[in-house]
Formats: structure tokens, sequence, C-alpha cells
């Protein structure tokens, strides 16, 4: 019953870093000279990386609630599954050492590790208030 | 100087001396339990974690940086599914910046409730020192001593224990 449990993830890469998001938090993936409407996130505040000029690049439009968010990233991987045993708590000594919550959980690929990006904290590094609002309209 | 004093002299430098070399065997590897240390390199000096404290050494897989976190926080490294943080204390101590070579070695340390790789230039040797930990030297830089629970001597070199737990804290 792995199906049960498991969770797909966009994996990509920004800034050299493999990331992932949880795959039911993103609306869709944009080319990058595409114009999404949504709040942009900047990841050198949010993350502490640039996205690349690069033609792998791609938008990312994040579901928060009703709101959306664009995420600019280097590169999309894929769509990957991960059982709970592929995942883990980012360890404390650097989950302490982070300014807020953006990486939730680590997951286990090979030999590489991608970290977990949380949604919400993302999008609350970034965009106004009313754009990150999770509350459902009405 | 007549030669009975002369005589006098020299077999009163001779027991001064082999008392000294005494004092300095005992000191070394005197009576008492030993001190179990794992011996490293770190900047071309040898430092020591207390072996009771060393879970295991490897040899450094990719790791895999966090971004936005301190730079002496190497990133984290898959060790055989295990999420393992890895520090460098060269960074830390002031002796440099680690980077994972053919000789280095990733020290596994526990420490309470977690358990962290320190990544080293390579791992010497595990001793046993006879006699007692000091205190760190005064003309030691506070940057370094911070982190030594203290110094012992080992083939007369001066070997600066670290602090796990000085070395967890966070680092403003």
């Amino acid at each position: 019953m792995v199906g049960d449990t498991s969770l797909e993830v966009l994996c990509f890469r920004l800034g050299g870093v493999l990331w992932g998001i949880e795959a039911d938090q993103v609306d869709r993936i944009a080319r990058s000279e595409e114009a999404p409407e949504g709040s942009v996130v900047d990841a050198t505040r949010a993350l502490g990386v640039a996205a690349r000029e690069c033609e792998t690049g791609r938008r990312l439009v994040l579901r928060r609630g009703s709101a959306r968010a664009i995420l600019s990233v280097d590169e999309v991987l894929d769509l990957v599954p991960f059982s709970p045993n592929d995942l883990a708590a980012l360890p404390p000594v650097i989950a302490g050492a982070l300014p807020d919550q953006r990486i939730w959980a680590v997951g286990k690929m090979g030999d590489e590790i991608l970290l977990l990006l949380d949604v919400a904290t993302l999008c609350g590094a970034d965009a106004p208030a009313e754009d990150v609002d999770g509350s459902e309209e009405g | 100087m007549a030669a009975g004093e002369e005589k006098h002299l020299a077999e009163r430098r001779a027991a001064l001396l082999q008392q000294a070399a005494a004092a300095a065997e005992a000191q070394e590897g005197g009576e008492g339990p030993g001190i179990p240390l794992l011996l490293f390199g770190l900047g071309g000096e040898s430092y020591a974690f207390p072996l009771e404290r060393v879970r295991e050494v490897v040899k450094p897989g990719p790791i895999t940086p966090v971004p936005s976190i301190p730079e002496h926080i190497l990133g984290v490294m898959n060790l055989r599914g295990e999420i393992l943080p890895v520090l460098d204390p060269k960074r830390l101590l002031g002796v440099g910046v680690g980077t994972a070579t053919p000789q280095g070695r990733i020290i596994v340390v526990k420490a309470p409730g977690m358990t962290v790789g320190f990544l080293a230039d390579g791992v010497e040797d595990a001793i046993e020192v006879k006699g007692s930990m000091e205190p760190p030297l005064a003309i030691l830089p506070e940057r370094q001593a911070r982190y030594l629970q203290g110094q012992v001597t080992h083939e007369g070199l001066l070997v600066g224990v670290l602090d796990v737990e000085t070395l967890l804290e966070r680092q403003s």
C-alpha cells in the first residue's frame, strides 16, 4: 500500500541546488517567456539562490489557497514519488541555522539529497499579505 | 674549579635532568586512567575528539549544500540512508576552509539528540593519552580556545581536544 502514503514531488534545480515541491502545490509549469499571473517570488531573498538565465529555465506557478505565486527555476526535472522511507526531517543543526521553515524535509535520491520546499513559507517571505492569504475565497 | 667540585656539579646536573625527564614522562605516560582520543588533522595541526563521542569515520560522499546557512555548515550527506549534517571545523577554528579530498574523512560524532559529521583533512590515529587534560594555553586565539575542551601532550606535541557541544552551538 505504498501508493497510499507516497508523495509526488516536482523536482527542479534552482541556483544549482536540487529542490522539490509537492506536486499538488504546483498549478502549472510555464515557459520562461510567459508571464503568468501571480506574485513573483524573489528567490535570492526567499531562498538565498538566484535562477540562472538559461534555455531550460521555467516558471513554476505555485498554489497558495486561491492565490498564485511565480517561482523562476533553472530547470524542471521530473515528477518523482517519494515513500516515507525516502523522506527525512532536516537535521536540527541545519534547521536551527535557517531563518525560517522554508525546508520542511529532505528527500533521498541515491547519493543526491533534495530539499523539499514549504510553499507557504516561500510565498510568505515575499508576496504581499493579500496574495498569500491561504483562506479560500467565498 | 677543583676536579672534585666539577664532578659534583656534573652529577648534580645529570640528576636534575634525569628528574626532569622522569617528570615529563610521568605527565605523558604516567599512572592513572588514560584518555581515549581520535587524532585527526586540520590545517597542518593535530586535533582530537574524545573517542567515546566518535561513532565512525567515513570517506566524504557528495555533500548537498543548503543555501542561507552559515558557512561552517557544509550541508547534508546521505550516509547509508541517514541524513547527516556535515560541518567544517576549520572554518570554526579559523585555520582554513575544509574541502573534501581523497585523504579527507568525515568523523561522525554523537551529540545529544543528533549525530553530526565533521570534515577533517585526515584521520591520524586512535590513541590513549596518560595523564590529565590541561586547560587550553592562554596564548591560543580566543576563536580556537573557545572550541577546546582542553589540551593533552602526545609524542611531545600539544593536541587540542575539541568540545563537541561548543562546536554545535549556533553561531551568530
